[in-house]
């Protein structure tokens, strides 16, 4: 075993050190990624405009000035809905978020300083918590401006202010002092002709700091999910693929390399068996492959927002993809047997595997006989595994095709290379 | 130590080794000598196992066929082709190498230490391999033979395309070799090669062993009798004869010698006896 892991450290140092291998196993799929993410309209993160759906449930004039204010917001690509269109618009991710305005809105945008603010509910994904901060803020900004514009309007805010004053009293004498005497100055500040020239910012705190102009309730709402995220949910799991090309290529060359140069024949000579050197070489490759698609996995979490819809599913997804990758590897290898041939053989037998399999063009965008011809190809059943771990959401029975698939690929294109090999 | 009997292996219709016997006996360097495509390097890979026989036996000591993984524990072999990775730096090439024979720890590292030693190349040990001259690889390629302390060292031209001063080099990392009592198959088309190093040689042509005995002993039977130069007063004399200084006193008789000169029969002419044809055909 010691031996094995041996030849697998020293394939995997080998090809750490050819800088050509390393631009086509991660730097170029990198950059298809990025750049094939960005045609296909990279990251909703970066979207401007934050689609929402408004809903007024209190449907008086406060509510609808305030939810018209909200759709005219530029930050909002906002459209009004019913309370049931904007949860099914959110949970099949059609929008981001449902602003609903709640019963009694306007009722509580009377009130100022004291009792329950005006309530608006805001259902969100939970994973977008990012976009719910954000909108959190723009509310509560709003809130504000709509408290700035009743010293605008004098008239009506000092009916405010009256119904204010006659609600504390109603309550009882002394129930707020401070309150009541700011309230008071401030009835009689609006009745004067300066009130009327009062430009908006002014400052309104007096005894009521921790009033809020708004009580936001967020809900939790679960999307479900009827397409990719982002451009780079498509292309990731294609870059992936890219990689392992440039995996296929390098060591489809290291195994012809070992044999034109003899170093294979020292390998024969050690007490190794040849099962033990073909599986050290095997092994390395199928590390290597791992290792550079989780690589370009995670670059796509942390850089480019790609989600993982089940971590687990998508392990399995990387494990079988490199175990078919690895067969294919070990019958490139036995089929040319010279690091000449590996180059002209190697893109001739994989690249209309990855045009048929959908990694030069997602499978969602091809003609329906070109993908039909894609079940040909390997290539296909990968990027099947990746999406469905990715964006697809694929449970454990529908991932369980693909990945078999491609373990039988593997096993099959293992078993023939392997008596290639040791016929030769 | 190696016994080759009846070894028979063919390519399609051509017949690389026919019916080749050889017995190495423990602590000898035997030589194999024969031209380009005589069947040496075949012979060495059938030795080692890398080729099975279409007919014949090999036996490395008391483990037999090198089938079994102990009996090439017991051997190295140093190919002809470099088999050394170049991106690796000769350090690490030897760690990897005896980490294919279970060493490991301290007595890898030791082990690691004496081979680079032995061939000279402590100082470029972490240089990486890519960098090195021709003799430089193939000095590392007799290190990576001799790593494990193995009884019997295949050693397949391991002079082709290096300067003298590593020719030399080499030729010292076997003498020691010997001198620490390994037994060493050395096959090689040059013959003073064979006649420097070699305890004795196995003449191969067309896959099949012409003669195997010491290198005097090959002369003295299949290399022909001595050729005598003499210059005398307007004329050249060449004779041959088995006693040349009863040759050059007769013509002595005859007028002053001028000059003389005695060429001694060679492996090349025992070669010439043999096949008809020189080495270098």
């Amino acid at each position: 075993m010691s031996a094995m892991l041996a030849i697998a450290i020293k394939d995997l140092r080998t090809f750490s050190r050819q800088r050509a291998s390393l631009f086509f196993t991660f730097i170029w799929p990198v950059c298809v990624a990025v750049l094939f993410g960005m045609l296909f309209g990279g990251s909703n993160r970066t979207t401007p405009r934050l689609p929402v759906v408004v809903v007024d449930e209190d449907n008086t004039p406060t509510s609808k000035v305030f939810a018209d204010r909200l759709i005219a917001r530029d930050t909002f690509e906002a459209i009004r809905g019913t309370r049931p269109e904007a949860l099914e618009a959110v949970r099949k991710g059609q929008r981001t978020a449902a602003i609903i305005l709640r019963p009694g809105f306007g009722e509580a945008s009377s009130r100022m300083f004291y009792g329950t603010p005006p309530e608006v509910q805001v259902y969100t994904d939970p994973s977008r918590q990012a976009e719910r901060g954000m909108l959190e803020g723009l509310l509560m900004q709003q809130g504000a401006e709509r408290m700035q514009s009743m010293f605008t309007d004098p008239a009506g805010s000092r009916e405010n202010v009256q119904k204010a004053l006659g609600d504390l009293k109603t309550a009882g004498p002394g129930t707020s002092p401070g309150l009541e005497a700011f309230l008071g100055q401030l009835d009689t500040f609006l009745a004067t002709p300066d009130a009327a020239q009062l430009a908006p910012g002014g400052d309104a705190q007096g005894g009521a700091a921790a009033w809020e102009p708004l009580r936001i309730t967020n809900e939790d709402l679960e999307r479900q999910r009827v397409g990719p995220r982002n451009g780079y949910d498509l292309t990731f799991p294609q870059a992936m693929l890219w990689a392992v090309f440039g995996c296929v290529m390098a060591f489809g060359t290291t195994f012809a390399s070992e044999r034109v140069r003899g170093t294979l024949v020292r390998l024969h000579v050690s007490p190794l068996s040849r099962g033990q050197v073909l599986a050290g070489k095997s092994l390395a490759a199928l590390l290597a492959i791992c290792i550079v698609e989780c690589l370009l996995m995670v670059l796509g979490v942390a850089a480019f927002g790609v989600r993982a819809s089940s971590w687990s599913l998508l392990l399995l997804a990387i494990v079988s993809t490199a175990v078919a990758f690895v067969g294919i590897i070990l019958l490139l290898a036995s089929l040319a047997r010279t690091e000449q041939g590996i180059g002209g053989m190697g893109p001739a037998v994989m690249m209309p595997l990855f045009l048929l399999g959908g990694a030069m063009m997602p499978l969602m965008f091809m003609p329906p006989w070109l993908a039909t011809l894609g079940y040909l190809s390997p290539v296909r059943w990968a990027i099947l595994a990746l999406e469905g771990a990715i964006w697809r959401d694929f449970g454990p029975a529908e991932m369980a095709g693909p990945c078999a698939i491609l373990l039988a690929v593997g096993l099959v294109t293992f078993v023939i290379g392997a008596r290639r090999q040791e016929a030769e | 130590m190696l016994v080759l009997s009846h070894i028979v292996k063919r390519y399609g219709p051509r017949v690389a080794v026919d019916d080749l016997s050889i017995e190495v006996r423990p602590g000898e360097i035997l030589g194999l000598l024969g031209p380009n495509g005589a069947g040496k390097s075949t012979t060495m890979h059938v030795a080692t196992g890398l080729l099975r026989p279409d007919a014949g036996t090999v036996a490395i000591g008391q483990h037999g066929s090198p089938s079994n993984p102990e009996a090439r524990r017991r051997l190295g072999l140093a190919p002809q082709n470099l088999a050394v990775y170049d991106l690796l730096s000769a350090e690490e090439n030897l760690v990897f190498f005896g980490q294919l024979y279970g060493l490991s720890g301290a007595l890898l590292k030791a082990r690691v230490d004496a081979s680079l030693a032995f061939v000279g190349l402590g100082d470029r040990r972490r240089d990486r391999v890519e960098t090195y001259s021709g003799g430089m690889k193939r000095r590392l390629n007799i290190a990576a033979a001799v790593l494990h302390e193995p009884d019997l060292v295949l050693l397949d031209e391991p002079t082709v395309g290096v300067d003298p001063q590593s020719r030399n080099a080499i030729f010292d990392s076997i003498e020691a070799l010997r001198a620490q009592g390994r037994t060493l198959v050395y096959s090689t088309h040059y013959m003073e090669e064979a006649v420097r190093l070699c305890d004795r040689v196995a003449i191969i042509d067309a896959g099949r062993v012409l003669a195997l005995d010491t290198v005097p002993a090959l002369i003295q039977s299949l290399g022909g009798t001595p050729t005598l130069h003499v210059r005398l007063p307007g004329r050249e004399v060449v004779v041959q004869t088995r006693d040349p200084l009863a040759e050059l006193n007769r013509l002595s008789l005859e007028a002053p010698v001028e000059s003389f000169r005695v060429d001694e029969p060679t492996l090349e002419q025992v070669f010439l006896t043999l096949t008809g044809r020189t080495l270098r055909d």
